[in-house]
Formats: structure tokens, C-alpha cells, sequence
């Protein structure tokens, strides 16, 4: 036994040696699954309810545009894009809302839409390609319920939204319903960060070379909003990203930094004129 | 002449259980890790302390609930515990073969983090024999009509109480588990048997004992650098009270005189004696390549506090897996050797001496709050015993075991 | 540290054979594994339809193989936007948009498909879907308020939700070049 306590000091000192030098996180515990529901958030199914309740407030404010012919392109477009690069588990509905404002909103679960003042100020497919895809990176990254759990007070790893959504009792509905209100207002008035901006602006970039559109096109998009800005035609969007002159200067450094510049395109303008054309 | 052989022998295969059954209070006393817990732990070979990071923890290393992921829930019960010893030979020329089944649900823990602190309120189950047994022997001698054998016992020790632990720095922490100790023991015994010259001896034996104690666990763990975690716990479990009683009573005839002479006896043995366990030390190291894989080994060492002990060293060795984010597999050796000191030529009866060895297997489903494992635990073990009293003839003994592990946790 | 006990050393001695045993057992095992570990880290999914893998990483590059959705392959080396991948025999550059880390899970349903696929059953299930609960009756708090003061129109989230594009026929539209 004194043996082992003349050991035991020097465990002590060892152990207390390493804790005076260190002071690292240990990240490496996690286990593979501690990492990846830590990535996956909430459920699919979960995100999708949540979304639902967030994408019925959006059309509670602007009506649907139930236009067969035009919605059926757009959600062709969603669809081919979203086949090929979205997040496989979701099934993406995409929606024209009536009205002249200029925006685009992605809801948690894999609702999009996109104004109607919007599709008018754009000149081809490509930069309707580039909107969606736009709007695409933000489900995909699922910026928002990132952002909602960020707010909320308790940032434990399994509390929070997913507990909110998990539950079916009274109370958590409740408080569901509060969670969607801060999802409808954080569209609405508070935006994402400039981050989440800047990301899903180059993410929809990677989305239109990948496709074969042309890149271009999305930023002579962002240009072309700038008036309108200006005016005062995009309360929301305005409000909600970063301005225009960020954006675009953001995209042009991704491109020379990826050594994107040459890359062209196709645009496909009649296809896209024909269909708008129409009422 | 022949015949008298044959007596001597019944006389012997006859003392084998009445030594056995008085002496033998403890279903096995003489290994120290007869169950694994918990659910990674279980089937990692029990090779935990460097990890125990989850309410399993508290039983292995307290320490290690400080880097516990969220607060959480978990239970695990054995679904199946076999045990099978068979002796050789051991009556007549048949086998004696004792089976123990239990399905004991042997662990339980709840784990909440606040701040820099864990605290954790665990229920343990260490240890856990029940065997029911009707054996009965048509003509095993040829001066023996009948030998009927029922045995029904119960052997359980519980531990519960709440653990602590605390962060100091990032790769440090130290826990403490105060564990309550209970066992609670019974055996009931009766042996009939009819000669063939009409004879015939009944024993009946009954024994209870219940003992009350606590263990404390003491804890560290520190991670020297990244990927790599020691850990080390030391506990020592102490009796407070103990009570044994023993009542025996036994009738019968014997016809060798050419007439019947009858014998009957009753006995009470009561006793308060406490028993003295070891000083029981675990080292640990694991080490975490990857989010996918880990390598966990363990060292317990365990000094003998009683006369008749051995010190000894136990090795076990795991690994996990994951096959993919939400399934897991795991896999683990172990080793459970004998207490006893190693048997020389003045030997008696009775004896057991048996090294173990043990491998286990498991499987994880992972969900985003919970998760459920089924595992199983294999143990075999050859050695010898020393069964007829007072002497030193022994017969080769073997035991298997198998534990199927059904577990499940959850966060809060 | 601590002197191993004597018994402990003499069974070691008369055991070694089922320890060594044990050891190359252990140590099988954990390089079985550790060899599966370093494959595995890299193995990456595809995401969605239409993958092709190219020769060079670029967009005007010859297509040289195409790949279905789910399909594991290996990460060999990424430069800025592409991604190098193995897949059995061939190799290629493919778009990093295109990868996943997770394997492709199935699609979920949502709840008012469910109820549609019960309805086309021929029986008429009326699920207290959460939704419908908000939508119809609007949610109130314990003091009969109700909770959120913004609009909605479930009727017309079902009538985009009842008009979901074909996957396959929508990657074909994409691909349309005038």
C-alpha cells in the first residue's frame, strides 16, 4: 500500500501537470454520431412540420400565384436543380407568390419561393436558376434553423428546436408556434447573417457551373436589383441581405480566386421569355 | 470388497454437497468481474475507465462523466445471463452440472450537467447467480435406488447512490461515486436419497444472508494530448453490517446392521462475521483516432484484504466502430481470473480454481436522442476443483456463459 | 508500478498460450478495422441525379462515366470547386456540390401526403395533423389569445404541395440547351 501511495503523488502531479499546460476542448471524444446529429440538427420530418407552418405564413401575407403554366417551370427548374444538388431527403416545392416586391425566400424543409416582381426583373433562365439556387443553398445549409438555435436561450446540444419539435404536447406547440414566428420574422425583417449570404451567393455560383448555366448571369441579376433598391421595391430583401455593392464584390473574388472567369454558359432567354410572357 | 468401494464413493459423491452447500456460501466469490454493465462499456470487454463518459460512467470512472455529451438516461438489462459448470465425473461416473439463469436488469443511470460539474445517480446490479435445479438420478450406483438433488438459490448485490464530477481545465477531471452496497443471499437445499437395501437420508438446508456496506469510487481522468485519454479510479467497498443464518437438518436410516437404525439431526449456525474486500484499482487508456474508431484497455488490480486471496490483475481490451453515423459495433476481450491462490499438493476440499476468459460483441442504433444496443457476452473458463471433503482428489471443471445484453439510453 | 502477484505471473507463464492467442486475436481485429477505418474516412455519397464524372476539373472536360444517386465513392483530392472521386475501376472530377458525407436517405413525406395516401386507400382518415389544428382553428395560449399574430393559408401551401415535379423528367427539362 505505500507503494502504491508514493505512485499515487506522482499521478497527481502528472495529472496536474497536464491540466496546467492544456486547455484544449476535447473535440476528439465526439463520437461519429454525436457529430452527426449535431450536424442534422432536428429531423427531416421535423424540419419539415416546422417549415410547413413557416412556408403557411409567407402565403398568409403574399397570395400564390396559381398559374399552372408558370408554376409548373419554375418547379421544373427547382426540381431539375434540386435532384442534382439538394439535399436528397427533402422533396422541394417551389411556389410564385403575387406580388411586385423583389424577393426570394427559402423556408426550413424545403420550401421556395419567389416573387412574382422578381421573375419580371429577371431577363433569362439562368438568373431564375441562379435565384432558386440561391435560395436552395439556404435549405441546404440549413441557415436558418442554424440561426434559430443560436437565439434560443439554451444551447445544448439536444435541447432547444429539436426538443420544441419533437414533442406533441400542448405546450410545445405553443411553443413551436413562437419558434415559426421568430423563422417568418427573421425572413421578413432580420435577415441572416452576412455570412449565410455570402455563402449561399457563392453556393449558387457552384450550382449554375455545375448545371451548366450561365454564372454570369447571376450577378448581372444582382446588378440589375440595385435600382430597385434604390426605389424602395424590395423593402424586404433590402432590409433582410447585404447590399448589392458586398455582394457583388464577395461573388467577384470567389470567381478569380477559383479561376472561374471563363466559364460560360447557356442562358436559354426564349425559353424563359415564352413562359413569362404568358399570363 | 467391491461393493464396499462403491459405498465409499457414494459416501463421497454424498459429502461433495453437503460440504459444497455449507461452505460454499457464494455463488462465486472468487472472480471479481462475473457481469459486465452498461451498454459500450458491456460490449467493450468492460474496458471503460479511460472513456466513461455516459452514465455508465459513474460505475467505472466518475471522472469521466464531466465530458458527458448533454444530460442523459440509460438502462440496460441482461436479457439472458446463463451460466453452465460442469464437474466431471464428479457423482459416480456422471457429470454434475449446475446451471445458473438470471434476468436481472443490471443497470440503470441518469446523468445532468451543470456548468463545469456532472452529477449522476446510478443503480447497479455486479453481481447476480439464481440457479433452480431438480436433478434427480435413477440407479447412479448400483447401491443407490435413487438420488434427488433440489437446489434453488439467489445471489444478488445492488449498488446505488449518486456520483460527482468536475471539469478542471479541459483535460482534466476527477469524480466520486458513493456507491450503497446491498446483497441480499438465499439457498434452500434438499438432497433425498434411497438404497437399494432400503436406507434412505434426507438433508434439508436453508441459508440466508444479507449484508449492508458502501463503496466509494474515486476517479481521474486527463487527456495528455489530443486523441489520447488515461484514466484511473480506485474504489473500495467496506461492510457495515452482516448476518448470516444456516439451519440444517438431516434424517436417516441405515440397514447395514440387519436392522433399522434411524438418525436425526437439527442445527442453527448464526453469524455476524463481515467478509473484507479488496482494494480494487483500475487503470485505463484509450485512444480516439477518428470520430469512428476508438481502442480502449484497461488494467484492474485488486489487493486482498482476506486470508485465502489472491492478488490479481485483470486485462481487457475493446474496440468501436462505427459503421456509418447511427450504427455501431463493438467488440472487446477480457479476462476474469480466480482470487484464489494457485492450489499446491496440500489442497483440500473444498476448492475451485478457474480462470475465465471472455470476449463480447455489440451493436448500436443511434437516433438523435436516443440510442439502443443489443449485445452479447461469452465467457469460458477450464480448470480444476476440489470437490469430496477433506480430500485432495479433484476433477476437472469447465464453465461457460453467455450474456445476451439489451440496452437503451436516451437524452434529456 | 505495481508488482504483478506471483500466482498472476505463474498462470501467465502456464496460460501463455491462450494469451498470446488473445493478443493476436486483439490485434487482428483492431487492424481489420483500422484498414477499413482509412478507406471508409474518405468514402463520400452522391448526392443527386445526373452526376458525371469528367477527365479534367473543368466543365469543358471530356464526361467519361456516369454515376447514380447514393453511389459510395472514394475522395481522392479536391482542387477549389472539384472534387476528385474513385469509384470501383474509374476515376474523376466531379463538381463538390454534387458529394455528400452522409449516405442519401430516403425521402420524407410530408404529412399532408400522408393523409392522401390514406385517402386513396379508400379510407377517409382525418389526421389532428398539427397544421390543421393551427390552420383551422388557429392556435390559442391557456388565456384563449391567440398565439401569433401573422396570417396563414394552408389551402394554398396544399395546392403547391399537390403539384410536386417528377425528378427524373425535371433533370431532363433542366438540361434543355437552346
Amino acid at each position: 500500500m505505500a507503494h502504491f501511495n508514493k505512485y499515487l503523488w506522482l499521478h497527481i502531479f502528472i495529472f496536474s501537470f497536464g491540466f496546467a499546460v492544456s486547455g484544449q476542448a476535447q473535440e476528439f471524444r465526439l463520437r461519429a454520431h454525436h457529430i452527426f446529429w449535431k450536424n442534422q440538427e432536428a429531423g427531416t420530418d421535423r424540419e419539415i412540420d416546422f417549415g410547413r407552418g413557416v412556408a403557411a405564413k409567407i402565403l398568409g401575407k403574399y397570395p400564390l400565384l396559381r398559374d399552372e403554366r408558370k408554376h409548373k417551370y419554375i418547379s421544373q427548374i427547382g426540381t431539375g436543380i434540386t435532384a442534382q444538388l439538394g439535399r436528397p431527403e427533402l422533396r422541394y416545392y417551389f411556389g410564385i407568390l403575387e406580388t411586385d416586391e423583389i424577393n426570394a425566400f427559402a423556408v426550413p424543409g424545403g420550401y421556395i419561393f419567389v416573387t412574382m416582381g422578381a421573375l419580371k426583373l429577371m431577363r433569362n433562365e439562368a438568373q431564375l436558376a441562379g435565384v432558386l439556387a440561391h435560395e436552395l443553398a439556404h435549405v441546404g445549409q440549413k441557415h436558418i434553423v442554424r440561426k434559430l438555435k443560436l437565439q434560443s436561450t439554451d444551447s445544448s446540444l439536444t435541447s432547444g428546436i429539436a426538443q420544441v419539435l419533437g414533442s406533441s404536447t400542448l405546450a410545445s406547440k405553443i411553443a413551436l408556434e413562437r419558434l415559426n414566428d421568430l423563422a417568418f420574422k427573421m425572413l421578413m425583417e432580420e435577415g441572416l447573417s452576412k455570412e449565410d449570404e455570402e455563402d449561399a451567393d457563392q453556393k449558387a455560383l457552384e450550382m449554375l457551373i455545375t448545371l451548366g448555366y450561365d454564372p454570369h448571369s447571376y450577378l448581372n441579376y444582382l446588378q440589375s436589383l440595385k435600382p430597385h433598391l434604390a426605389q424602395g421595391g424590395a423593402e424586404v430583401l433590402s432590409k433582410t441581405h447585404p447590399t448589392i455593392e458586398f455582394r457583388y464584390r464577395s461573388l467577384k473574388e470567389f470567381i478569380s480566386r477559383h479561376q472561374l472567369d471563363n466559364i460560360q454558359g447557356k442562358k436559354n432567354e426564349k425559353r424563359f421569355k415564352k413562359i413569362m410572357a404568358k399570363s | 470388497m467391491k461393493s464396499a468401494l462403491r459405498k465409499l464413493w457414494l459416501n463421497l459423491s454424498l459429502l461433495i454437497f453437503i460440504s459444497f452447500s455449507a461452505t460454499q456460501l457464494h455463488a462465486d466469490d472468487a472472480h471479481y468481474k462475473n457481469m459486465l454493465i452498461g451498454e459500450r462499456a458491456a460490449t467493450m470487454g468492460g474496458s471503460y475507465v479511460a472513456i466513461s463518459d455516459d452514465s455508465t460512467g459513474c460505475y467505472y470512472n466518475p471522472a469521466g462523466i464531466a465530458y458527458a455529451v448533454g444530460d442523459s438516461l440509460s438502462g440496460s438489462g441482461n436479457m439472458l445471463h446463463k451460466l453452465k459448470t460442469v464437474y466431471t465425473e464428479a457423482i459416480g461416473t456422471q457429470d454434475w452440472i449446475r446451471e445458473s439463469e438470471s434476468l436481472v436488469p443490471n443497470y440503470f443511470g441518469v446523468l445532468k450537467k451543470y456548468k463545469d460539474y456532472s452529477f449522476c445517480f446510478s443503480y447497479v446490479v455486479p453481481e447476480a447467480f439464481i440457479e433452480h435445479q431438480d436433478l434427480l438420478f435413477d440407479n447412479p450406483l448400483s447401491t443407490v435406488k435413487i438420488y434427488y438433488q433440489s437446489l434453488h438459490s439467489e445471489d444478488i448485490t445492488y449498488l446505488m447512490g449518486p456520483s460527482v464530477a468536475m471539469k478542471f481545465g479541459e483535460n482534466l477531471s476527477i469524480g466520486l461515486t458513493l456507491y450503497y452496497q446491498y446483497r441480499s443471499f438465499m439457498r434452500q437445499f434438499y438432497n433425498y436419497l434411497e438404497s437399494t437395501d432400503g436406507s434412505y437420508e434426507v438433508i434439508y438446508q436453508s441459508l440466508k444472508l444479507r449484508e449492508d456496506g458502501v463503496m466509494p469510487k474515486l476517479g481521474l481522468q486527463w487527456s495528455p494530448w489530443s486523441l489520447l485519454t488515461v484514466g484511473m479510479a480506485v474504489d473500495q467497498a467496506v461492510l457495515l453490517n452482516s448476518s448470516f443464518q444456516g439451519d440444517i437438518s438431516f434424517h436417516n436410516t441405515d440397514n447395514s446392521t440387519g436392522t433399522t437404525i434411524p438418525t436425526t439431526m437439527m442445527m442453527r449456525v448464526n453469524s455476524a462475521e463481515k467478509r473484507k474486500f479488496p482494494l480494487h484499482l483500475a487503470w485505463g487508456v484509450s485512444y480516439f483516432p477518428t470520430p469512428s474508431l476508438l481502442y480502449t484497455a484497461d488494467l484492474d488490480y485488486y489487493q486482498a484484504a482476506e486470508n485465502g486471496r489472491a492478488d490479481i490483475m485483470n486485462y481487457s481490451g475493446g474496440t468501436e466502430y462505427y459503421l456509418n453515423p447511427t450504427n455501431a459495433i463493438r467488440f472487446g476481450l477480457f479476462t476474469n481470473y480466480t482470487n484464489l491462490p494457485l492450489p499446491d499438493s496440500s489442497t483440500t476440499a473444498p476448492y475451485e480454481y478457474l480462470d475465465i476468459y471472455g470476449a463480447s460483441f455489440g451493436y448500436t442504433s443511434y437516433s438523435s436522442s436516443s440510442s439502443l444496443t443489443v449485445g452479447a457476452i461469452y465467457t469460458s473458463g477450464s480448470g480444476k476443483a476440489w470437490l469430496y471433503s477433506g480430500s485432495t482428489e479433484t476433477r476437472a471443471l469447465t464453465r461457460e456463459s453467455l450474456t445476451l445484453v439489451f440496452s437503451a439510453s436516451s437524452s434529456l | 508500478m505495481i508488482v504483478i502477484p506471483q500466482k498472476q505471473l505463474d498462470s501467465f507463464l502456464q496460460g501463455k498460450k491462450i494469451i498470446l492467442q488473445f493478443f493476436a486475436a486483439l490485434f487482428l481485429l483492431l487492424s481489420f478495422f483500422l484498414s477499413s477505418v482509412f478507406a471508409t474516412e474518405n468514402t463520400v455519397y452522391i448526392k443527386g441525379l445526373g452526376a458525371v464524372l469528367r477527365e479534367q476539373p473543368s466543365i469543358q472536360s471530356k464526361k467519361t462515366f456516369k454515376l447514380s444517386r447514393g453511389t459510395k465513392v472514394l475522395s481522392i483530392e479536391s482542387k477549389g470547386i472539384w472534387q476528385k472521386v474513385e469509384s470501383g475501376v474509374s476515376q474523376g472530377w466531379l463538381l463538390r456540390g454534387q458529394i455528400s458525407k452522409f449516405p442519401v436517405k430516403r425521402k420524407t413525406l410530408i404529412l399532408a401526403q400522408k393523409i392522401q395516401l390514406l385517402s386513396a386507400s379508400g379510407r377517409r382518415v382525418r389526421l389532428r395533423t398539427f397544421s390543421a389544428v393551427v390552420g383551422v382553428k388557429g392556435l390559442v395560449d391557456s388565456e384563449g389569445k391567440k398565439i401569433s399574430p401573422y396570417k396563414t393559408d394552408y389551402t394554398a401551401l396544399e395546392w403547391l404541395e399537390q403539384l410536386p415535379s417528377n425528378e427524373e423528367n425535371s433533370v431532363i427539362f433542366l438540361s434543355f440547351t437552346e
